[in-house]
């Protein structure tokens, strides 16, 4: 059993660590909890982590992140015990090499960290899934993510290398769930998870583009709708090639199932469709001459079906989805999920 | 009421881990030198360095040896690390 090893700090009063940590810049512009050792030690008595535990490392920054910094982090962002499992996982799909998390986090490229949940720890923990899913209100969405950008913070260096230009609201906290929808498997169960099994996937994004159609009551009309928007060409995803999540709306999904169309056929529909040609590069600048030898002349949206994490969510009312591209390249970073339990962290 | 109790909190920072890093000696000059450049793979940073490179080989007789960094946001792999062991000094710029 190790002890906390963190440097203690006194205050005659909570509000005044408050002020201290905005001082020290240890916050993401928003008034922390303070992040007294009861309350740490509550976090790690939840997933049954030793202060001392390493959750994972970012090697290009010398850094190694111990649960005793994710719990104390967790806490600030205002999360309860019952979560931290989930800032765990959350964690460990980050600083997976995969998900390489030094680049997004560094880039000039401003991507949040999204967090995609699924399983039975949705309702356990109260995670939004439904009306205003991206919008906040609801503590367990808003806590969580913040808690992940508050760790790469403090801990993770990114308060010294993020060089982002702009960026976008969701780089202080963007954490979803998927919306049960029986006819369809959700994410996790695509990514080789029991349904029964409680995930977090990880997923350096840019901002959300809303998708409105509220006329088109056929799959084609709602989709071409989605591939037009996914089809920017002033884009990472349409220059490079990135993964994307895209959140379909409760009505959207209602007339795709009606028309008996399931995740592997939407996918596949919007690969087909959400596709330019590279000469309308040219007149933006955007890419030089072809080569002779270059022989595709299509730049897709994404470089496969299964490149699309595709999710749904969102309000009973309403017929907008929601298109979530990802940031630089697959080489560079893709998606990973995790799968979130109680204990076993290390 | 008088409160007396202190509130404590916890740093919720941590440094990177400290390694005992130095530098290389320095070459007082690169001729007949085995000198790596590493092209980071963004955009026009092999423009700059290829033009650097030439000017080490031509005008400083310097070997050249030339690689380049698939992936900028990633470390540079271990076995090309190894082989900048058999050079004498390393260019490692960033282009973007």
């Amino acid at each position: 059993m190790t002890q906390l090893s963190s440097k203690k700090l006194e205050f005659n009063l909570a509000q005044e660590a408050v002020e201290h940590f905005f001082e020290k810049g240890w916050t993401d512009g928003l008034p922390i909890i303070p992040p007294t050792p009861e309350r740490v030690q509550a976090m790690l008595d939840y997933v049954k982590a030793q202060p001392s535990d390493i959750v994972g490392t970012i090697p290009e920054r010398n850094r190694f992140i111990t649960a005793e910094k994710v719990a104390i982090n967790a806490v600030m962002a205002g999360c309860l015990p019952a979560y931290m499992p989930v800032v765990m996982a959350a964690m460990e799909a980050v600083l997976d090499p995969k998900f390489g998390v030094h680049g997004p986090t560094a880039s000039t490229g401003g991507a949040s960290i999204l967090l995609i949940v699924n399983g039975p720890i949705i309702h356990q923990i109260g995670l939004n899934t439904g009306k205003n899913l991206m919008g906040g209100a609801h503590r367990a969405n808003a806590t969580i993510g913040r808690a992940i950008g508050l760790i790469m913070k403090n801990a993770g260096g990114s308060s010294q290398f993020d060089q982002t230009t702009i960026g976008h609201p969701g780089k202080i906290s963007f954490c979803i769930g998927e919306a049960d929808v029986p006819e369809w498997d959700p994410l996790h169960v695509e990514r080789g998870f029991n349904r029964s099994d409680s995930t977090v996937t990880a997923f350096a994004s840019e901002g959300p583009h809303q998708i409105n159609n509220h006329v088109a009551h056929t799959p084609e009309g709602i989709l071409m709708s989605i591939a037009d928007i996914m089809t920017n060409l002033a884009t990472f995803h349409m220059q490079r090639s990135t993964q994307c999540a895209l959140v379909l709306c409760p009505e959207h999904v209602a007339t795709l199932l009606e028309h008996g169309w399931d995740k592997a056929r939407v996918k596949d529909f919007l690969f087909e469709h959400a596709r330019r040609r590279k000469s309308e590069f040219y007149p933006f600048g955007l890419r030089l001459e072809p080569l002779a030898e270059e022989k595709d002349e299509w730049a897709t949206a994404f470089p496969s079906p299964d490149d699309t994490l595709l999710i749904t969510g969102g309000g009973p009312a309403g017929r907008f989805s929601s298109f979530i591209p990802g940031w630089g390249s697959v080489s560079q970073s893709v998606a990973v999920t995790k799968q979130v339990r109680l204990s076993g962290f290390t | 009421m008088i409160l007396t109790d202190k509130v404590i909190v916890l740093d919720p920072t941590e440094g990177p881990v400290e390694t005992e890093n130095h530098l290389a000696a320095r070459l007082s000059d690169v001729s007949g030198k085995r000198v790596a450049f590493i092209n980071n793979g963004k955009r026009n940073s092999d423009v700059f360095l290829s033009a650097l490179a030439e000017e080490f080989r031509e005008n400083h007789h310097a070997e050249v040896v030339w690689f380049d960094k698939k992936n900028p946001s990633l470390p540079f792999p271990d076995a090309l690390l190894d082989q900048l062991k058999s050079c004498h000094a390393v260019v490692a710029g960033v282009g973007d």
